[in-house]
């Protein structure tokens, strides 16, 4: 090439440093493409960036939470005492417990619940020891609701209790017969004692047929014998009969 | 919608100085070179958001799309493309104010050349020796064989060598 060649195209090179202005090219940018959502504009696009970013990245955050949540505890419905998910599973009975009616049936339901996973646990030869302490507690949180929620003067209620509370006992008793040691619950005694007696008190104070004055005295008998649930159904009988 | 936002706003920072100069060297004004340099890139960037896979070259479209509208310029306004070069300033690197304006004048000299060749002839040259495409990408973007854009290159700087001799002897005179 020769020299003169190489000089003008040297000179034409130089046209390079036509450039358009910083601020024509910015607003025309910002005119076509809409301004507001690409990078590396400005400051401001860029605060919006990330803004979308970070509120995608919570949103993510948000929903593998909730989904690994739900994933939780919907295998825990399905542990054992003593299991690690156990505990979830409580949590996910308890968070009922404001949405369910007043009076003791929600815990005698979670009691019913504790004594399912008492039976499953002696099927699958595991550790018996937490699942008979969560029943125990179960049972307990029973005795605390009869006592706390002053049923005596519901026979609805009362009738109810007697009945989850003898189905309880049933179930108890089955499982105590495959020679499992389950102490009784002196709480859940203490409470139907109270509740026997306050029904005793009651009937004392009514009119009684023949047939019922002996049965109110059977009642006493069982209570002072310790057969609670059979004084209970005692009860039940009058009340019933008297309702009828 | 905001990825292809996102997308054409590379395009639009890879190619906006290229396009502004083809433009700028084709029409000689800052402000028409402005007006259809916006234009090449609305038109562009409508093509692009009804399907960005039709934009193959988003380059030899923009080029594409620019002359033909340097080309409707000088259609309707029914102006023929030699007009008089503006006085824009175009360099500012660093130089004393005697470099600058010996620059200047320089660089007016060979635009000024360059405005005059003919329009296949002045674009081969500012994307060759100014936008550094290469002949095959030129010749494809032309339809046009290598050799033909060589000799196409040859003719221009010989074109723009008398052209130059000859404004330089008339500013002597």
């Amino acid at each position: 090439m020769a020299k003169q060649d190489k000089a003008l195209i040297a000179e034409i090179k130089k046209l390079q440093q036509i450039k358009p202005r910083k601020e024509w090219v910015f607003l025309t940018k910002k005119q076509i493409i809409g301004g507001r959502d690409y990078p590396g504009l400005s400051l401001e696009s860029a605060i919006e960036g990330l803004r979308i970013v970070f509120n995608h990245k919570l949103a993510f955050a948000s929903l593998a939470t909730f989904i690994v949540l739900v994933g939780v505890f919907g295998f825990a419905q399905n542990s054992l005492p003593g299991e690690w998910l156990y505990p979830f599973k409580k949590v996910a009975e308890q968070s009922q417990k404001p949405f369910a009616s007043a009076g003791p049936e929600f815990d005698i339901k979670i009691a019913n619940n504790r004594l399912d996973d008492l039976s499953k646990v002696v099927n699958s030869g595991r550790k018996l020891a937490p699942a008979i302490n969560e029943y125990q507690e179960s049972v307990s949180q029973v005795a605390r609701s009869i006592t706390a929620n002053q049923i005596k003067s519901n026979p609805a209620a009362v009738k109810e209790v007697v009945k989850e509370v003898k189905n309880i006992e049933k179930r108890a008793d089955e499982i105590k017969s495959l020679g499992i040691q389950i102490d009784e619950n002196i709480e859940l005694d203490s409470a139907l004692v109270q509740l026997i007696k306050d029904q005793v008190k009651d009937l004392e104070g009514r009119t009684l047929d023949q047939e019922q004055s002996e049965i109110l005295e059977e009642i006493k008998a069982d209570l002072q014998a310790g057969r609670y649930s059979d004084a209970l159904e005692e009860v039940l009988t009058i009340t019933s009969e008297e309702n009828d | 919608m905001m990825n292809l936002r996102k997308e054409y706003a590379k395009i639009y920072d890879k190619y906006i100085d290229k396009i502004y100069r083809f433009v700028f060297l084709k029409v000689n004004s800052q402000e028409i070179a402005e007006d259809l340099c916006s234009e090449t890139f609305l038109r562009c960037w409508e093509k692009f958001k009804e399907n960005p896979k039709s934009i193959d070259n988003p380059q030899a479209f923009l080029y594409q799309i620019a002359r033909n509208i340097v080309i409707d310029h000088y259609r309707q306004k029914g102006r023929t493309q030699t007009v008089p070069i503006d006085c824009v300033p175009i360099a500012d690197s660093g130089l004393s104010l005697e470099e600058r304006a010996q620059n200047n004048s320089d660089l007016f000299q060979v635009r000024q050349a360059i405005a005059k060749l003919d329009e296949p002839h002045q674009e081969v040259v500012i994307w060759h020796y100014l936008d550094d495409l290469s002949i095959p990408e030129i010749a494809k973007m032309t339809n046009k064989t290598e050799g033909n854009i060589r000799v196409m290159l040859c003719r221009a700087l010989k074109s723009l060598k008398s052209e130059i001799f000859r404004e330089g002897e008339r500013g002597e005179a």
